[in-house]
């Protein structure tokens, strides 16, 4: 006979209970002395050195020596759908501060709240436009050629396509849980795997976009979530009563949690293409994609490439990420693995000792 | 002392999962009356409590009440799926039985509650109502047979599709009672001058009536989700019983249920069958938005306002316009070679201020 295991006395859930409400006591307490300002984020020193329409773009404070640090700029760029807090969460956990770390000059592309007014923008107007004006004005800034490029999810299917479209501005070219073959996943695929995808595959994109104008951040976090609806819904509010009565844990829970549901939300028409273009159409790798009238090459793709990837990323397979590799003209291409999940590759403490050396160390060794 | 009566085992933690929510949940919402606003509630007094410790600037915190408030009236949703589903299966455990076929009947039931609930709140029986007598009443009485056959079309579909004519379904019943006068009935604009209004009105009916439709198939697709994790759940505490391990404390049964059950819900979700009926629904709820939306803009017109279709012909001019100037002055500032700002790096600072300008 099956021995039930559930074994629960009232006495235990009587301590059990004693135990929670101590820790709401203090948790209260907590709460209610923390403030906005102890809840920063992106908080690394900056200056705004450009703006345009909304976005700017950061130039952080340097942090390593003056004469270790590079003469190749490296310019940040984040997904258009998320924060780009995410590379600086806080002061022990943030990309940005690692990279300065290591004798980059990073500056940082914010794509900023996009509002109604801003939702006909197109995937031309972000790429040949927007990202295009930021390089520009970096290499003016910096005096220099060409930079180097770091590209956040959709960034880096963005970075990869700016970097294929304008080979005589950009020098080296990283790519971390960026999205490049969205079907990659398919070959193989395990049943728990690739749903944003496919999600995103079957979705009536051109409604959604009728519907909302701008597809609300809370749209987007609700299918980021079905990934794993009871504990990000349920059991990680469950749990937090645990670290209520631990200030710093608290303060650090709290980031994240600004991040996630604060991001913005995805401008209508850029939306719609890239889900067309890039998800349905698949054509960054077909050879078919065209932005502003101008074909995507991959095999035009020639500048040293680090695509770094998650070996748990559930919103982006890794197979979706390395398939880059058989597409690109590049032949100094490096892939390069961390046993982490999507966001835990900026966030994650494992990534904090090995993502921004292993960039600084690639750089370095050719010649950034 | 162990227990090995499932039964008993199941009762007692159930009572003493709603003693701890009663107890924890109570002690809380003592702790806030204590707080600005306490009166109000437990979630209004943590907010006020939280704002007024901190000035107003804590919207992190803040919003971490919201969603731990929030999240609190679902998970107990979500733990009595549970609890009930486990004192369905546990009866057939003991006696040795497959517990599946009743854990199916269970969740199927929960479906239909939970879409009976979802109808109540939508209040589309008592909507419908209230169109059909609305129109039985104000339209005149030579208008009665044709009614009679319209309920009789609609019965069963969609209300404004069948009300604005030509429509198959009612000009099949017409042309079966072989009166050819009658059948141009179904032709007629209805509502003459304001059929165009109408039409959208009823429009939203009938949008409303399938996001009810797919509301119940996809609910229906959900508690299957749910029962395939309670089944998944179950072999997790065979697992633990195999080892001759207990679980002694309610939130490590959460834990249990709440990993064990998004590991098997992740793999429901991921199959076309359930993407498709989540996809059905999602279609329904974004066509009844618009079709709000076509109403609710014909009021604004009556009203003189700007409507969303309106206002979005001027974003599109803003945008054009904004790229042709960028364009513009792209053309028109000479081109900076790179070698110029080399030979003289400026100062951080001025060289920031000096961008913004640009």
């Amino acid at each position: 006979m099956f021995s039930f295991p559930i074994q629960i006395l009232p006495a235990d859930v009587a301590a059990e209970t004693a135990a929670l409400n101590e820790k709401l006591a203090k948790g209260i307490s907590n709460l209610t002395n923390l403030t906005d300002d102890d809840i920063d984020i992106g908080s690394t020193p900056k200056d705004v050195v450009f703006e345009q329409d909304g976005i700017k773009v950061y130039h952080y404070h340097a942090l390593a020596e003056p004469s270790q640090i590079m003469k190749t700029p490296l310019l940040i760029v984040p997904p258009l759908i998320n924060g780009y807090e995410v590379a600086d969460l806080q002061p022990d956990r943030s990309l940005v501060r690692n990279l300065l770390n290591q004798g980059i000059d990073v500056y940082l592309n914010d794509w900023g709240y996009p509002r109604q007014v801003d939702k006909y923008r197109t995937l031309d107007d972000y790429i040949n436009g927007y990202f295009d004006d930021t390089v520009d004005f970096i290499r003016k800034h910096h005096g220099v050629d060409k930079i180097a490029l770091f590209g956040i999810c959709q960034g880096g299917a963005m970075s990869t396509t700016y970097s294929t479209l304008n080979p005589d501005k950009i020098s080296h070219l990283v790519l971390t849980v960026s999205p490049i073959d969205f079907d990659a996943y398919k070959a193989n695929h395990k049943p728990h795997e690739g749903l944003m995808f496919t999600m995103g595959a079957d979705a009536d994109v051109e409604k959604m976009v009728a519907v909302h104008g701008n597809v609300p951040a809370t749209v987007l976090n609700e299918s980021f979530m079905m990934a794993s609806p009871f504990i990000l819904n349920y059991g990680k509010y469950a749990d937090v009563i645990d670290i209520l009565d631990d200030r710093l844990a608290l303060q650090n829970f709290l980031r994240m949690e600004k991040w996630l549901f604060g991001g913005p939300d995805a401008g209508g028409q850029m939306f719609k293409e890239f889900i067309r273009d890039f998800l349905k159409g698949n054509k960054l790798v077909k050879g078919t994609l065209e932005i502003g009238g101008r074909k995507v090459d991959l095999k035009e793709l020639t500048i040293p490439i680090l695509n770094i990837f998650a070996e748990k990323d559930h919103i982006v397979p890794p197979p979706c990420t390395v398939a880059l590799g058989k597409h690109v003209g590049s032949k100094d291409y490096t892939e390069f693995a961390i046993a982490t999940g999507h966001i835990g590759i900026y966030t994650g403490g494992l990534s904090q000792k090995v993502l921004a050396p292993t960039v600084g160390k690639w750089m370095r060794e050719r010649g950034a | 002392m162990e227990n090995k009566n499932p039964n008993e085992q199941l009762g007692g933690v159930v009572n003493a999962w709603a003693d701890m929510q009663k107890r924890m949940w109570g002690d809380w919402s003592s702790l806030l009356q204590n707080l600005p606003g306490g009166s109000e509630g437990p979630v209004e007094a943590a907010k006020k409590g939280v704002a007024a410790a901190s000035k107003g600037t804590n919207e992190a915190a803040r919003m971490l009440m919201d969603r731990m408030t929030s999240s609190q009236g679902a998970m107990n949703r979500v733990m009595d799926f549970f609890f009930k589903s486990m004192k369905i299966v546990a009866p057939n455990l003991e006696a040795n039985k497959d517990w599946r076929p009743d854990l199916k009947g269970f969740a199927e039931q929960w479906a239909k509650e939970s879409t009976a609930m979802l109808e109540r709140s939508f209040g589309m029986g008592s909507h419908l109502g209230n169109l059909s007598s609305t129109l039985s009443k104000d339209l005149p009485d030579a208008m009665g047979p044709w009614l009679s056959f319209l309920m009789q079309a609609a019965s069963s579909g969609h209300v404004g599709e069948a009300m604005l004519g030509g429509t198959s379904g009612i000009n099949r019943l017409l042309s079966m009672e072989g009166d050819a006068a009658l059948a141009g009935v179904g032709e007629i604009p209805l509502f003459g001058a304001s059929r165009e209004k109408n039409a959208k009105l009823l429009r939203l009916v009938d949008a409303v009536v399938d996001l009810r439709k797919n509301s119940l198939t996809f609910h229906t697709a959900f508690g299957d989700a749910l029962a395939k994790a309670v089944e998944a759940t179950v072999e997790e505490l065979g697992k633990v019983a195999a080892k001759g391990e207990k679980i002694t404390a309610v939130r490590q049964l959460m834990s249990l249920w709440y990993r064990t059950a998004d590991k098997s819900l992740l793999v429901t979700f991921n199959t076309q069958e359930f993407l498709d009926k989540q996809n059905a629904f999602t279609a329904a709820q974004q066509q009844f938005k618009l079709a709000q939306r076509a109403v609710v803009e014909d009021i604004f017109r009556g009203l003189d306002m700007p409507t969303r279709s309106e206002l979005d012909e001027t974003y599109q001019v803003i945008h054009e316009l904004k790229k042709e100037v960028r364009a513009l002055k792209k053309a028109l500032l000479p081109a900076a070679p790179a070698a110029v700002a080399k030979s003289s790096p400026a100062p951080r600072k001025a060289a920031a201020a000096r961008a913004k300008s640009e």
